[in-house]
């Protein structure tokens, strides 16, 4: 459906994206996650048309859009966006803004549109909104506003720029599950931006991972979460702490505070001295165990506590806790080492001074 | 990576250009406007002819700048004490009648100072309505003592600017809001005290912009100190050039008041300071101190005095002079004045408004240090005196026909006819562009900050580019700030007296002239009629802008 073969960007002579590669296939909806200035938002605006990629090839719907000597314009692309502003004309009212690209914005348009626009916005939850204006509407009332917007004309592909960006954490979550929903109803190719990963995770099957203008890793969002391509991809999907280990078998790391089973993200031979990622999931509270760590501090997290640990030999550790237990900071707790996915990599590709006693806590 | 294009959120903020080197010439080319009579005026002020400046620096100097200092001065110091007074109280306490003041008191805005000049001395001066109403009560030996020139300039420009520091400092009072004076009286200040600790100093850039707009106002006023026959730089340019005839004279004057203007603006600047303008929390409205019995009435009378001599008071002399003139006054040739007065305002608005347009997308299309100087260069000119903009651009439209003649002469033959241009309207349309241009420039750019680049991308996404997006996206748009700017252009262009007067091409006499012809042959009476025109087309701006602002 979407094809990104080697695109290169840059901004008078700074490069901003270095040949990224990935494919989305048709009905699927990708994501590209990364920190602020990563480029990923530039690779968005390529795609719409908007900026002109120094190198590389653009193919959707089986249509080239851009290649060595080929740049369409953005209004011959027919690609939906979703702006980060939402960019609604305050001018128009609803109506005026869903129709906007069904017509030529003549008055016997508005009327024909009419159907369209009452089904479109029946569909993202607004029926009946028509004559508003878009200051008279939420951040979240916009933002439907502009996903009907961007689905009128049919796009062969939807862009959305950091569409969960300005709406307040307890909207985000909702909103971005119900355009899940929307899009997985009507069968539409989606290409999301965002610099959040459980918005990434929400609403994506598919995640990329971009740094400094290069995608480290596109796959399942659940394989970018336990098979992470590398240390950046791991530290940005979730939270964790960097153990030193060595590998005993396949399948086995010994650590200075317990050996951990499990499926190892990269096949190594035994003796090869790794990093092993412990997420907050991965250690589990267990009274019964006879490894003791003690409280060092606690974040409540409604279902969940999120206790810092550290264990006799300096060794910290992060662990998800149901938050009936309620354990005070300085009490010593049991807990056990469960890992089914174990992110490791060799020692070699470390970052910063990793010693035994200095462990990289990731949050 | 932080990379210097992407804010927090990895927006691309500034993009390269996607305008052509059109753009830039564009906005080269306006801001060349204000720059001519600026460069004229700094020429002339360089090569000093030494016979017309020992005359100027003995004769008429000395007198010319005291007159214009105490002007200035005093005018600045009044109307900064009556303008932010009215507005603290409007905008922060509760009295009788405070709804109506709020607004009534930016009425004055409508009356030009060379209309309020000439209805006030009807209404007080010797043989006036009032002091002939006092001896018929009182007796012969009563009335108001003369006071003079000076006094009676200061106090007309006074009553005149006034509502310029009232608009921007009720604005500023308004928008701190209850919440700046809350904050001061949990830390124990009364009322009066947290006034003059916390809301004061906050509003003194507001306050400190508006009495540099009056400061500016004054140095460039002419009407009002011509019906007081006080000399100050205006009068003295107007005298030099029509009286002496001397064009060099006018233009030495013309070059030292700018040199005062730009000390004013420089003053503004260091008077401001570093303050910002920012607002402490929102606007809280409604949240008004209650004041008691006796301050209120106190508060309804001080607005009452001002409105009625500032405003109520002049219109209603105004109204009385023109009932009695009118049969006799009125005739065709009134017809003629307001047409050109129409016109000019229609031209100079359709001009300026082009003008503004181009300008902002200009910055808007070509971003960067060099169109948003071009910009500010070109929009100086509100602050340039009317008269030095007439001296300024007649010279130079002067040395333009010299220029075309001696090109003719060398196509044609030496028999060529002289290229004369200086008594075309283009002079006037120059002059007003360069002092206008801000006017109309400001509504516009507002409107354009309303069209976000991502309309533009949001519109091209949906297939509608080019002339389309013109039409549908920014005309729209744009439409309420262009039609803003043409009215406060037009009405402006209508009252506006030196420029008109000094470069207006022959027989050209508009409304404004005709007020200045009558007033300055003392003939006040008949020249209510054409002023009372000028006052309602005035109106217009001033309560379309209370309707936004209300």
């Amino acid at each position: 459906m979407l094809t990104i073969e080697g695109l290169v960007h840059a901004y008078a002579d700074e490069r901003v994206l270095e040949g990224i590669d990935f494919t989305l296939e048709p009905g699927r909806i990708g994501c590209l996650l990364g920190p602020s200035g990563c480029g990923k938002t530039t690779v968005l605006r390529c795609v719409a048309g908007f900026e002109r990629p120094a190198a590389g090839r653009i193919t959707a719907a089986g249509r080239q859009l851009s290649g060595p000597g080929l740049h369409l314009a953005p209004e011959h692309r027919h690609i939906g966006m979703v702006f980060q502003d939402y960019a609604l004309m305050p001018h128009l009212d609803v109506a005026g803004n869903v129709a906007f690209g069904l017509g030529r914005g003549s008055r016997a348009g508005r009327d024909r549109h009419a159907p369209r626009v009452a089904e479109l916005l029946a569909l993202v939850g607004l029926p009946g909104l028509e004559r508003r204006f878009p200051h008279e509407l939420s951040g979240g009332q916009q933002q439907r506003v502009a996903l009907a917007r961007a689905l009128a004309p049919e796009p062969a592909l939807l862009l959305l720029d950091e569409p969960f960006s300005n709406l307040d954490a307890s909207l985000r979550e909702r909103l971005a599950i119900e355009v899940r929903d929307i899009l997985k109803a009507l069968g539409t190719t989606a290409l999301v931006v965002t610099h959040d990963h459980q918005d990434a995770f929400a609403v994506a099957d598919d995640v990329g991972v971009l740094n400094a203008g290069r995608l480290l890793q596109w796959d399942t969002a659940y394989n970018v979460y336990h098979r992470p391509a590398n240390r950046f991809v791991a530290g940005f999907v979730g939270q964790g702490v960097w153990l030193p280990g060595v590998v005993r078998s396949p399948g086995t790391v010994e650590t200075a505070i317990a050996t951990a089973t499990g499926r190892m993200t990269q096949p190594l031979p035994t003796g090869t001295e790794v990093e092993l990622l412990l997420r907050p999931d991965d250690v589990i509270h267990d009274d019964g165990s006879a490894l003791k760590a003690r409280v060092v501090n606690r974040r409540f997290r409604g279902p969940q506590f999120l206790y810092d640990l550290v264990m006799p030999n300096g060794q910290r550790l992060l662990s998800a806790v149901p938050s009936h237990h309620n354990h005070a900071i300085g009490e010593m707790i049991g807990i056990r080492i469960e890992t089914e996915h174990m992110v490791v990599f060799p020692r070699t590709e470390a970052i910063g001074g990793v010693g035994p006693a200095h462990a990289i806590v990731i949050e | 990576m932080s990379a210097p294009w992407a804010d927090a959120a990895g927006t691309p903020r500034s993009r390269p250009p996607v305008g052509g080197r059109g753009w830039l010439l564009a906005a080269a080319g306006i801001a060349l406007i204000t720059a001519t009579p600026l460069a004229v005026a700094l020429m002339s002020l360089l090569n000093p002819d030494r016979e017309v400046w020992e005359h100027l620096a003995q004769h008429v100097l000395p007198r010319v700048l005291v007159n214009t200092a105490w002007l200035v001065v005093a005018v600045s110091v009044l109307t900064g004490i009556i303008g932010a007074s009215l507005a603290w109280l409007t905008a922060t306490c509760e009295f009788p009648g405070r709804r109506f003041f709020n607004w009534a008191l930016l009425l004055p805005l409508a009356v030009p100072g060379y209309v309020l000049a000439f209805a006030l001395a009807g209404l007080l001066e010797y043989t006036g309505t009032v002091q002939t109403a006092m001896r018929h009560t009182f007796g012969d030996a009563a009335g108001l003592p003369d006071i003079g020139a000076r006094a009676a300039s200061i106090a007309t420009l006074t009553l005149a600017l006034f509502p310029y520091v009232y608009l921007i400092a009720r604005h500023a009072f308004a928008t701190q809001g209850v919440r700046a004076l809350e904050v001061a009286r949990s830390m124990g200040m009364s009322p009066a005290r947290g006034f003059r600790r916390v809301a004061l100093p906050m509003a003194r850039p507001w306050i400190a912009t508006g009495v540099a707009l009056v400061a500016m106002e004054t140095l460039a006023d002419f009407g009002t100190v011509s019906v007081f026959n006080y000399d100050t730089f205006t009068t003295a340019i107007y005298q030099a050039w029509f009286a002496l005839f001397s064009l060099d004279a006018a233009l030495q004057l013309a070059s030292v008041l700018l040199l005062l203007v730009a000390l004013a603006v420089v003053t503004e600047r260091r008077f401001r300071g570093r303050a910002r303008f920012e607002a402490v929390g929102s606007a809280a409205a409604g949240q008004r101190i209650n004041l008691a019995r006796r301050p209120a009435l106190a508060a309804s009378a001080y607005c009452s005095v001002v409105f009625l001599i500032a405003f109520l008071l002049p219109v209603l002399q105004l109204l009385a002079w023109a009932v009695q003139t009118y049969p006799a006054e009125f005739d065709p040739r009134y017809l003629s004045f307001a047409t050109r007065s129409v016109v000019l305002g229609l031209s100079a608005a359709l001009l300026i408004v082009t003008l503004a347009v181009l300008l902002a997308y200009a910055v808007r299309l070509r971003p960067g240090a060099s169109t948003s100087v071009l910009a500010r260069a070109a929009t100086l000119g509100y602050a340039i005196p009317g008269a030095v903009l007439a001296v300024g651009f007649f010279v130079a439209v002067a040395g333009m026909g010299d220029a075309l003649t001696v090109l003719a002469r060398w196509l044609a033959g030496p028999g060529a006819a002289p290229v004369v241009l200086t008594g075309t309207v283009l002079t006037l349309l120059l002059a007003y562009s360069a002092r206008f241009l801000a006017v109309g420039h400001g509504p516009v750019e507002s409107a354009m900050q309303r069209i976000r680049p991502s309309l533009d991308d949001a519109a091209r996404g949906m297939g509608v580019a080019g002339f389309s997006l013109l039409r549908r996206v920014h005309l729209p748009i744009l439409g309420a700030g262009i039609a803003t700017a043409a009215l406060l252009v037009f009405v402006d262009v209508m009252k506006e007296l030196p420029i008109t007067l000094m470069t207006r091409p022959f027989g050209w006499d508009t409304l404004s002239v005709r007020v200045f012809q009558l007033t300055s042959e003392g003939h006040w009476q008949r020249a209510s009629v054409p002023a009372l025109a000028i006052v309602l087309a005035g109106l217009i701006p001033v309560l379309a802008l209370n309707r936004r602002s209300g």
